[in-house]
């Protein structure tokens, strides 16, 4: 059986077609002046990751893809492409293919799009956990951990959570500001006190992430396991939120679980169900 | 019309006598709105009022919405806010309806005083510890399949909540908005 089947996922559409259009749309949107356009980029670059590794379908560039995720990553967070400077640098080409015409339309999108990824001005309506998400993910995939450090140097406990009509516990997204915090190069204060405030978590999903993650901090292989195995079993427990492909993949428990490998500690033994859920460089074939 | 329901874990002796003496609170729940620097001088004090009024039980037979969102910033400080996904903006009272909870919190009333709508929404509801216990978590398993995955993730994440509420040995207040 192949793992989409093992996670009683249904696929209904033509996966060539799903694929072609996903490449297409990051090709034309990933640099675009826009961060939901780039993120819109970003989450096809995860829904690739997750086709191949489903086995819904095989993404033969898959390595390529993958790094040129964590590019797209990178200048998302890294990049000056929503200041001034950079929206000066627009070709005419794009300014017409965005209908960025007028210096008044220009200034406005601007303004608009430093909203979303400015972090000198906090605020929830800032798009961060997604392109996060993906940048831990790609980079841990392809082993790019010095891009992922620099990923995670935007962050710091003054991120809030992104404003989701609560969709999402905010502890989920304060688990990944501690994951940020962690591999950021540079000391963050007050990561420790909101690393326990999510590990209080009424919700299950955090409090056992958090479990987990934090046996990753102490490398305690054999707490490692207990907490992530639970942590999985909650994950394919659950009706998985199909309506966006990546989430039909352990996502954060992957991520957890590349850090881990990368710290030296092994993922454990786990039933067919939970193996299937979790994106591993072994599953990608990229190792 | 979109509906939240905002949830709090409480010791509900110790909030009813917060209500009580109610000084610290307010000044507390005053910092609390300035912080979150979305709101006028005029739109604060008009909280203050409402809240000043709910702790002293001075309440009219019908409240308008005013009073169930003062009541929300009042139990932020007095207890524990708990963010249930799900719950935020949902799509219309079926959904609630859907998802089965909303009944069990209509049946019993917390020992502070609180408003009510004579045509809910607005509407608070409250649970014992004990009725978590004797009725929520057995009667969880009980219920009708919802229909569709939303709600059946608001209902399992209600389920995890009340869990860790009855192993703290708390009440759970809700206010549906």
């Amino acid at each position: 059986m192949k793992r989409y089947q093992i996670l009683k996922f249904n696929w209904e559409y033509d996966v060539s077609r799903v694929l072609t259009k996903r490449k297409q749309r990051i090709l034309e949107h990933g640099y675009a002046p826009s961060a939901k356009r780039r993120e819109s980029a970003i989450q096809d670059k995860l829904a690739l990751v997750a086709l191949h590794h489903l086995e819904i379908g095989s993404v033969d560039d898959l390595p390529k893809q993958a790094e040129a995720g964590v590019d797209l990553v990178v200048d998302y967070f890294c990049g000056d492409w929503w200041t001034e400077a950079g929206f000066a640098r627009l070709s005419d080409e794009v300014k017409m293919k965005y209908d960025l015409v007028t210096p008044e339309k220009l200034e406005a999108e601007q303004r608009g799009e430093r909203l979303l990824v400015d972090r000198s001005e906090p605020s929830d309506r800032l798009r961060w956990f997604t392109p996060l998400r993906a940048g831990l993910l790609l980079g841990g995939l392809t082993g790019r951990w010095n891009d992922v450090a620099r990923i995670c140097s935007w962050f710091d406990t003054s991120i809030p959570p992104e404003y989701c009509a609560g969709e999402t516990e905010d502890e989920m997204f304060q688990l990944f500001i501690c994951i940020a915090g962690e591999l950021n190069p540079q000391p963050v204060p007050g990561i420790d006190e909101l690393l326990a405030k999510v590990g209080k978590s009424r919700v299950k999903r955090p409090r056992l992430l958090c479990a987990a993650w934090e046996a990753v901090l102490a490398k305690d292989q054999a707490a490692f396991e207990k907490a992530f195995v639970e942590s999985v079993k909650h994950f394919v427990a659950k009706p998985s939120d199909s309506r966006i492909l990546y989430n039909i993949v352990a996502l954060p428990q992957s991520i957890i679980g590349l850090i881990a490998e990368h710290r030296g500690l092994q993922l454990p033994a786990m039933p067919e169900k939970c193996q299937a859920a979790v994106v591993t460089r072994e599953t990608v074939g990229f190792a | 019309m979109r509906h939240s329901v905002y949830f709090f874990a409480l010791n509900s002796v110790s909030v009813a006598d917060q209500f009580a003496e109610p000084a610290t609170l307010l000044e507390r729940m005053e910092e609390r709105i300035r912080k979150a620097n979305q709101f006028s001088d005029t739109e604060i004090a008009d909280s203050i009022r409402l809240a000043r009024q709910i702790c002293e039980g001075r309440l009219p037979s019908d409240c308008e919405p005013g009073y169930f969102n003062a009541l929300c910033w009042l139990l932020e400080m007095a207890s524990e806010k708990v963010d249930i996904p799900g719950f935020v903006l949902f799509r219309g009272l079926s959904y609630l309806d859907s998802i089965g909870i909303w009944p069990w919190f209509q049946a019993e009333s917390p020992p502070f005083p609180v408003p009510v709508c004579s045509a809910p929404p607005p509407e608070v509801g409250f649970l014992t510890c004990s009725r978590i216990a004797s009725t929520v978590l057995p009667g969880i398993e009980q219920l009708p399949e919802c229909s569709d995955q939303e709600e059946d993730a608001a209902r399992t994440h209600f389920q995890e909540v009340v869990e860790t509420i009855l192993e703290d040995g708390l009440d759970l207040l809700a206010v549906m908005l």
